[in-house]
């Protein structure tokens, strides 16, 4: 509130600061990323017309994939944490400040590294950058793209570093007395912690592999096994680790416009701590088709599928402090609820990606892409949007358009179906995905799937106005809670 | 009033449950199912829709109620402390949703995989951006799939660059080509006809166009297939 329009632009250690940093940043980020999706979606819809072409279109799914998992999503939930952590613990105190800096400042650097990539060629190996694809494509873009890459995710491991120390250092000894949102970021941070490593060298070695002449650590089939073992022991957590602080961000604004506490509030924080050890075991999920040991299959799809039970613990959990409460619906708990029923569309669908026959039908098509979006466009980011709103009187003092918000809350519903679903039929209809059309008698789908996606530029623009011109010249917050 | 309650909960949850099996019946969610594969996943994938609309519209009409209940009732009912029976049944219900889910895969997995006498055996070799079919039993090579209907065959799979995925929706299942290592996939056709075989898995500029006609013949037709040398019959 104090703060001046230059002190953005500084290096700080301030919570509030580098919560507006990490957010503004973010959202940019989601601009360009949404940009190229509607790129896609344009070429996917006008058959004959060739918009992108096969080259570009591969170069569009790759960076929209890493763009929106890397400089949106995951450096969008930091800045949330940023801002609500200090609430819910009550203390602004970072245990290491500095290095929250640091995980901020490595966010342009990586996003910008990546926007240079594009202008060598760019990167069209799939965000998934599967071996020996990703060590073949020639380039220099692609290389880039994975310099981009180490950068990004060394952030995600300062912040979850910070984000970890800070609650365990927070003056609330008992860990089981934490509120929902510092166990979900205490869980999700955990997990970056141990896989992100992981990833990390696995990238190592591809930019290595892409820099020598030949490939030395990912060759053969011993190499590509490797990539995908280590991609995904990242990549399937990935998932846990958006998903686990949209789920503490939901548990908040619950709890705050109901009026209750959280049912069973401790066995939803096991259930948290559920969630996130499966995911931890579940990696092999994405490997059915890759020829693994099928005992090893069966384990991994028992783990993928056992995921559904804490997750379902959780939304009974709310479903029961909303009704013996009583609901105010504003902005955040409208996405909150939102949050809620996308969710468990998400949640459905991957349940039947889970099952390894019916998996084996459905990897690699429209399907997965439906239900991923269903999962972070539907689940995480309407927690996420849900939490901007929640936090953004006590980051700002301005009070957003409620009005407007109640409006995005309709276009991003609507818009989340209407995109999403049909990508889920395509998949049943036998459509790979990553192909640019999705051939005849789909043309429907395809349309309704386009709309959506409109509709959800628009919610977005929507939402960015909201935000802005509350920020410039929206009435002074009413805070219905102490700001620190 | 406690006993309409539970008649109306019942009535609920048998309607739901119609709603799942009317889903479940209704839908085909592999098209042109034309293996002993693809009917098994066909049908897996219609219980588990017809399940998961079940339990979609039963959660998501507990959400809009539980959402307006306070404005509706203006009681807050007692939640028993701790409301252990309560947290049980969250825990039983999903539980038993996941577990019959997972035998049931489990069960279809065993089918689908059990080797099978006598298949006739083909080498599918995958490379950007085709796919080389060769009969090893007559020697023939083709850019075709021509299996006949009624005998099991095994498929085996490489890949001379990258990842490719070896998919005939129709055949419900697919299995990926990779460089320095064999996969396969065992299959039965039941069904003739022509289709298709995509590639399933990103493998370069030209992936969308990695496609081989796939034709299931009577078993009469095959044989003069393959003494033509792989020409039409």
């Amino acid at each position: 509130m104090s703060q001046t329009p230059r002190s953005y632009f500084r290096p700080t250690t301030d919570p509030a600061v580098l919560a507006v940093q990490f957010i503004v940043v973010s959202l940019a980020f989601f601009l360009l990323g949404g940009t190229l999706a509607l790129g896609m979606t344009g070429e996917a819809t006008l058959p004959g017309i060739e918009l992108l072409g096969a080259e570009a279109y591969a170069r569009a799914f790759t960076n929209h994939g890493s763009i929106m998992i890397f400089l949106w999503l995951m450096p969008a939930v930091a800045g949330l944490t940023h801002a609500l952590l200090p609430r819910v613990l009550g203390s602004t105190r970072s245990a290491l400040p500095r290095l929250a800096g640091l995980g901020f400042w490595l966010l342009p650097a990586g996003g910008l590294t990546m926007i240079a990539s594009f202008f060598l060629g760019g990167a069209s190996s799939g965000w998934t950058a599967s071996v020996p694809l990703a060590t073949q494509t020639p380039g220099a873009g692609q290389t880039l793209w994975v310099a981009s890459l180490i950068l990004l995710v060394l952030s995600l491991g300062c912040n979850a570093t910070g984000f970890l120390a800070t609650i365990l250092n927070s003056r609330r000894q008992e860990i089981r007395g934490l509120p929902p949102f510092a166990v979900a970021t205490l869980i999700s941070s955990a997990l970056v912690l141990i896989s992100s490593p992981v990833l990390l060298a696995a990238l190592g070695a591809l930019l290595v592999d892409r820099l020598v002449a030949g490939p030395s650590f990912l060759a053969g089939s011993i190499g590509l096994t490797l990539w995908q073992n280590a991609f995904w022991f990242f990549a399937h957590p990935a998932m846990s680790i958006l998903l686990l602080p949209a789920i503490g961000v939901v548990s908040e604004i619950v709890q705050a416009n109901t009026g209750k506490p959280l049912v069973a509030g401790r066995s939803v924080s096991l259930a948290m701590l559920m969630v996130g050890g499966l995911g931890l075991v579940s990696w092999g999920q994405h490997m059915f088709a890759s020829g693994l040991i099928p005992t090893v299959r069966v384990s991994f799809m028992l783990t993928s599928m056992a995921v559904a039970v804490p997750l379902a613990f959780i939304v009974l959990a709310w479903l029961t402090t909303l009704w013996i409460g009583t609901v105010r619906f504003n902005t955040p708990m409208l996405f909150s609820l939102g949050f809620i029923s996308m969710f468990l569309l998400a949640g459905l669908s991957g349940l039947v990606l889970a099952s390894v026959p019916a998996n084996l039908y459905l990897h690699g098509t429209y399907f997965v892409s439906g239900h991923s979006h269903l999962a972070l466009f539907g689940g995480v980011m309407s927690g996420l949007i849900a939490g901007i709103y929640y936090v953004f009187p006590n980051l700002t003092g301005k009070d957003y358009d409620e009005n407007l918000g109640k409006l995005h809350f309709l276009a991003h519903v609507g818009g989340v179906h209407l995109a999403f679903l049909p990508m889920l039929l395509i998949g049943l209809q036998g459509i790979p995905r990553r192909v640019f059309d999705p051939g005849p008698g789909l043309e429907l789908f395809q349309l309704a799937s386009s709309g959506g996606a409109l509709i959800l530029a628009g919610a977005s623009l929507l939402f960015l106005y909201n935000l802005f011109f509350a920020w410039r010249s929206g009435r002074p917050a009413r805070l219905t809670e102490p700001t620190q | 009033m406690r006993e309409r309650n539970i008649l109306l909960v019942t009535i609920l949850i048998l309607s739901l449950i119609g709603v799942g099996i009317a889903v479940a019946s209704l839908v085909r969610p592999v098209p042109q199912a034309a293996s002993d594969r693809a009917v098994l996943v066909d049908q897996l994938l219609r219980v588990t829709f017809g399940l998961a609309t079940a339990v979609f519209l039963g959660v998501e009409g507990l959400l809009v109620f539980a959402a307006v209940r306070g404005r509706l009732v203006r009681s807050s009912p007692a939640i028993g402390n701790p409301a252990s029976s309560l947290e049980l049944l969250w825990l039983a219900v999903p539980a038993a949703i996941v577990v019959v889910l997972s035998v049931y895969s489990i069960r279809v997995l065993l089918l689908v995989e059990a080797p099978q006498a006598d298949p006739l055996l083909v080498d599918i070799t995958a490379s950007q951006y085709q796919w080389e079919i060769y009969y090893p039993e007559n020697g023939l090579t083709s850019n075709e799939l021509h299996l006949p209907a009624g005998r099991p065959a095994l498929l085996q799979f490489r890949s001379r660059d990258v990842i490719h995925s070896f998919w005939v929706p129709a055949f419900g299942a697919k299995v990926d080509a990779l460089p320095d290592r064999v996969t396969s996939l065992s299959l039965t056709p039941i069904r003739t006809g022509e289709f298709e075989a995509v590639c399933a898995e990103y493998c370069g500029a030209g992936h969308a166009g990695m496609i081989a006609s796939v034709r299931v013949d009577d078993p009469t037709q095959f044989d003069q297939w393959l003494q033509s040398g792989g020409g039409d019959p």
